[in-house]
């Protein structure tokens, strides 16, 4: 999987290439990390060319969206139909801010 | 203008031509052009450069010098192989023709060759030494030095015959055309490495080989070896010089003396003899006549007793020639001896008169006569007038005789003979003792100079320094010439050994290395050219068969460890199938498969009371040993509250906020929890973020239960559950699974998919629920067909069968 990470007054656009699954997490993981250790606050996911997600992906968004804070957001967007069932499917659809 | 300075000034031009054209092949501009065309731009430009330096060379002690060879070594050092072996042919060949319009012809061939080959020389160094990487500039100019004593020695060698004029070539020109011209190769070798130091900052310089890092450590002991062997040589020669030189001067002024002293002897042995018959014939002459008469300055005759009888002075009569040392020796005459010649020097009676004696026998005595030294010099001026005339010393060395006034009595052709003050050494003469070399200026010529006195004069033998050192000089050249030559071949020897002997070694055990950190340990290193190489390739092969034990001792624990966490984890399972033989109102069969030894799906199922069939399946995010934790705690969890006997979306809502305390790794799970009324068929569930069941009607097939899911369990605090319910009829069946079913996934990334998995359930629906499970479990396998897994499989079917009584 790649990681494309470009920043824009202040604002952090991930996109994510490829399958997000037990062998990339805790790559995206570690860069989600870095970002909030340098302080970053809002986070813009692009899904458009994420093919799949596991569990171990959804725990890497979870533990994303429970990292930001009350002044940040975080937005997923381009969310393909197979994934958004996953985020359905699981309840992420609820707690997570998606847009298309 | 000084001729070192115009000398510099054609050094400077190779300099910053090299430091132009690296800027320029590195500018915008530059870097468009093929390095084909570079190298050939280069290579006519720095040969443009020799051409120019052969014709604006500089006339400096009677040779031309020039800094044509730099040109090719700048050209092949700096830039590439191609353009230094242009530059060189180019101004070799150039150097040849150009004596038709005023290059010196007696070097022709051996500057041409010279130069071509120092294009070949820096081409072969640059592709084979630097790997066509620049060098340092102490390379460069040490490279600089050996080209140009290759020239000299090609000047020798090109002129065997005429050691002489090539070696004058040779001394005129070394010093300052081996120093131009490695000093401007040094030079343009640093401005160009200081330009890019200047435009790279922040870029550190590689470091260097071993075998350049043993070449540079060699330098240094070369030189001092050199040095020392230089200047040991040096001395040597010296010391050879001096004695040779020595012995050729006493030779001949020892045979000048050998002929100084026999025409003298025999000059006054005649005069002697004379007197002697002029005695015989008149015993009365009177004696002083007779002196007057052969200019001689005494007469003396001696009787049989040794006493002097008659004498032209009559103060000698009545002298005893016993009496003084100096008369003795004429006493040999009373005995056999027919005559006797004494050499120049004080008599006897009065020390500070110089005469010469002989003695003839006459009657029972002798006669002797003798010359003073006014009538002596003046005789034997003329005597000796040829002596000296045609002796020579060595090639253009000389022989002089020089009377007790100083006066030039007899001298080689070769020089004009006046007083000897001309020489302006009269001084030395008188300075030095007999046998003596020392150093004079003869006729403006420095010239080893060495005397001997006899009969009163002295024999003189004068050397010029440059004959006497001449074979000194060539061979002290030579020697240092053929020093630097063997020491820059070593030098070039060393490198390649090193590289062969050690770096291509070295690269072969890398190479083997990287192949065991690749994590192929049954890599064997096996580089056994030589001891050192031996040792580390055991030592190698022993720290990988060490680790491989060791890793095989790790696995082979975890392993036992894994197989105990397997067996834990499935006996946690309910596993006995028919699960509750006793009970007829439902059928309930599930398998678990984990992707690895342990996983994180689980199933459960269990009568909380005689009516109600509670059954789970989860899947807990994650694999191997923290999923097997995390699915143990919470399982246990849910089958706590479960007995709580309170509804299922309380036992959820609990559960999540108990699974979320201390949940530092951020684990979760999904799970579908159905609590089954077997009296009524009513069945109550709660999914919490889990795969949609498939439910089939008595005689329907199976669909998806729709209904909104919950969020997942353990991810975030405080999520409500809800409750959601449908009645069953007996013969009505419902399937859950975990998302390792619909995300088996084949060779082609495929997944296995709902669609997939609603056919192939439909396809089995008629069997009973263990049939069915295996059924679907074969499917999958066939589907994913042996590619690799990496999520837990799970399924379980329950089918209400009757209501309960």
């Amino acid at each position: 999987m790649d990681i494309i990470k470009t920043e824009n007054e202040g604002k952090v656009k991930v996109t994510l290439v490829g399958r997000l699954d037990t062998t990339t997490a805790p790559e995206l993981e570690t860069e989600l990390k870095a970002l909030f250790d340098e302080g970053k606050k809002e986070l813009d996911f692009d899904f458009d060319q994420l093919e799949y997600i596991s569990s171990a992906g959804l725990r890497v968004l979870l533990f994303a969206q429970k990292s930001i804070t009350p002044d940040g957001a975080m937005v997923i967007r381009n969310v393909k139909p197979e994934i958004m069932e996953v985020f359905e499917i699981t309840g992420f659809s609820d707690i997570l801010t998606i847009e298309q | 203008m000084n001729p070192i300075l115009s000398l510099v000034l054609i050094a400077v031009i190779p300099v910053c031509i090299s430091v132009l054209l690296h800027a320029f092949y590195k500018s915008q501009r530059g870097s468009k052009l093929s390095k084909k065309t570079q190298d050939i731009m280069t290579g006519i430009i720095f040969g443009l450069i020799a051409i120019c330096g052969t014709e604006f060379g500089v006339p400096l002690n009677g040779a031309v010098m020039n800094a044509r060879d730099a040109a090719p070594l700048c050209a092949g050092l700096i830039f590439s192989p191609l353009s230094g072996i242009i530059a060189g042919l180019m101004g070799g060949i150039e150097r040849w023709f150009a004596v038709y319009w005023g290059a010196g012809y007696y070097t022709r061939l051996a500057c041409s060759i010279s130069t071509c080959l120092t294009g070949f020389i820096a081409a072969i160094l640059k592709k084979e030494m630097f790997d066509g990487e620049i060098p340092g500039w102490p390379h460069a100019f040490i490279i600089g030095v050996i080209c140009e004593t290759i020239h000299m020695i090609m000047i020798f060698v090109t002129n065997m015959n005429d050691v002489k004029t090539a070696f004058g070539f040779v001394e005129a020109c070394t010093i300052p055309m081996v120093s131009v011209n490695a000093l401007a190769v040094g030079v343009a070798v640093l401005a160009v490495s200081l330009y890019d130091y200047s435009t790279n900052k922040g870029e550190t310089a590689e470091k260097p080989s071993i075998a350049m890092q043993v070449q540079r450590n060699l330098v240094i002991v070369i030189i001092i070896g050199f040095i020392a062997t230089a200047s040991f040589g040096l001395l040597l020669q010296n010391q050879i010089s001096i004695r040779e030189t020595e012995d050729l001067l006493r030779l001949n002024i020892e045979d000048a003396v050998g002929d100084v002293n026999t025409q003298v002897d025999e000059a006054l042995l005649q005069v002697n003899e004379l007197v002697v018959e002029e005695l015989k014939d008149n015993p009365a002459y009177n004696l002083r006549t007779l002196c007057g008469h052969y200019n001689i300055a005494e007469i003396d005759v001696i009787d049989g007793n040794g006493i002097i009888t008659e004498s032209s002075d009559d103060l000698n009569i009545g002298f005893d020639m016993n009496s003084g040392d100096q008369a003795r020796e004429f006493l040999v005459l009373l005995g056999d001896t027919e005559n006797y010649v004494q050499d120049y020097g004080p008599i006897s009676r009065d020390s500070n008169v110089y005469r010469k004696y002989s003695g003839v026998k006459y009657k029972d005595g002798f006669v002797q006569v003798a010359y003073d030294s006014k009538e002596f010099f003046d005789e034997m001026a003329v005597k000796l007038n040829n002596v000296a005339t045609y002796r020579h010393i060595g090639e253009t060395g000389n022989l002089v005789i020089i009377d007790d006034e100083g006066k030039i009595v007899s001298y080689s052709d070769g020089m004009n003979g006046t007083k000897i003050s001309s020489f302006r050494m009269s001084s030395d003469l008188e300075d030095s003792k007999e046998y003596t070399v020392f150093v004079a200026n003869v006729d403006g010529v420095e010239s080893y100079c060495m005397y001997k006195k006899a009969q009163g004069f002295a024999i003189l033998g004068i050397l010029p320094c440059n004959e006497a050192d001449f074979s000194k000089k060539i061979s002290t050249y030579l020697n240092i010439f053929m020093e630097m030559l063997v020491f820059g071949m070593l030098l070039v020897a060393i490198y390649f050994l090193m590289k062969m002997l050690v770096v291509s070694d070295i690269r072969r055990v890398n190479g083997l290395l990287a192949r065991i950190t690749g994590g192929d340990l049954d890599t064997v290193v096996n580089v056994r050219t030589n001891k050192e190489f031996i040792s580390l390739s055991n030592g190698i092969n022993t720290t990988v068969d060490k680790l491989k034990d060791l890793i095989a001792e790790a696995n082979e624990r975890i392993d036992s460890e894994l197989r105990y966490a397997k067996e834990i984890q499935s006996s946690a399972l309910p596993s006995v199938f028919p699960a509750f033989p006793d009970r007829n109102e439902f059928d309930i069969y599930a398998l678990m498969v984990p992707a690895r030894e342990v996983g994180g799906d689980f199933y459960d199922f269990y009568l909380i009371d005689k009516d109600t069939l509670v059954f789970t399946v989860a899947d807990v995010s994650g694999k191997g040993i923290p999923a097997a934790l995390f699915m143990m705690r919470s399982k246990t969890i849910l089958k706590t509250y479960a007995e709580n006997n309170i509804s299922v979306a309380d036992i959820f809502t609990n559960a999540n906020y108990n699974l979320c305390e201390g949940n530092d790794a951020g684990m979760f799970l999904t799970a579908w929890m159905g609590f089954l009324d077997l009296k009524t068929g009513e069945l109550k569930y709660a999914n919490a973020g889990h795969n949609r069941p498939l439910l089939r009607r008595k005689d329907g097939s199976f669909e998806f239960l729709s209904g909104p899911p919950g969020f997942i369990l353990g991810g975030m605090e405080g999520i409500v559950y809800k409750e959601q319910s449908l009645m069953l009829e007996p013969g009505d069946e419902i399937f859950l699974y975990t998302d390792g079913v619909v995300e088996a996934t084949d060779a082609n990334k495929d997944l296995y998919g709902d669609d997939r998995l609603v056919e192939c359930i439909n396809a089995h629906k008629d069997e009973d629920v263990m049939q069915m499970c295996q059924s679907i479990y074969d499917d999958i396998e066939i589907f994913y067909n042996g590619a690799p897994q990496f999520d837990d499989i799970t399924e379980m079917a329950v089918k209400f069968m009757r209501y309960k009584q």
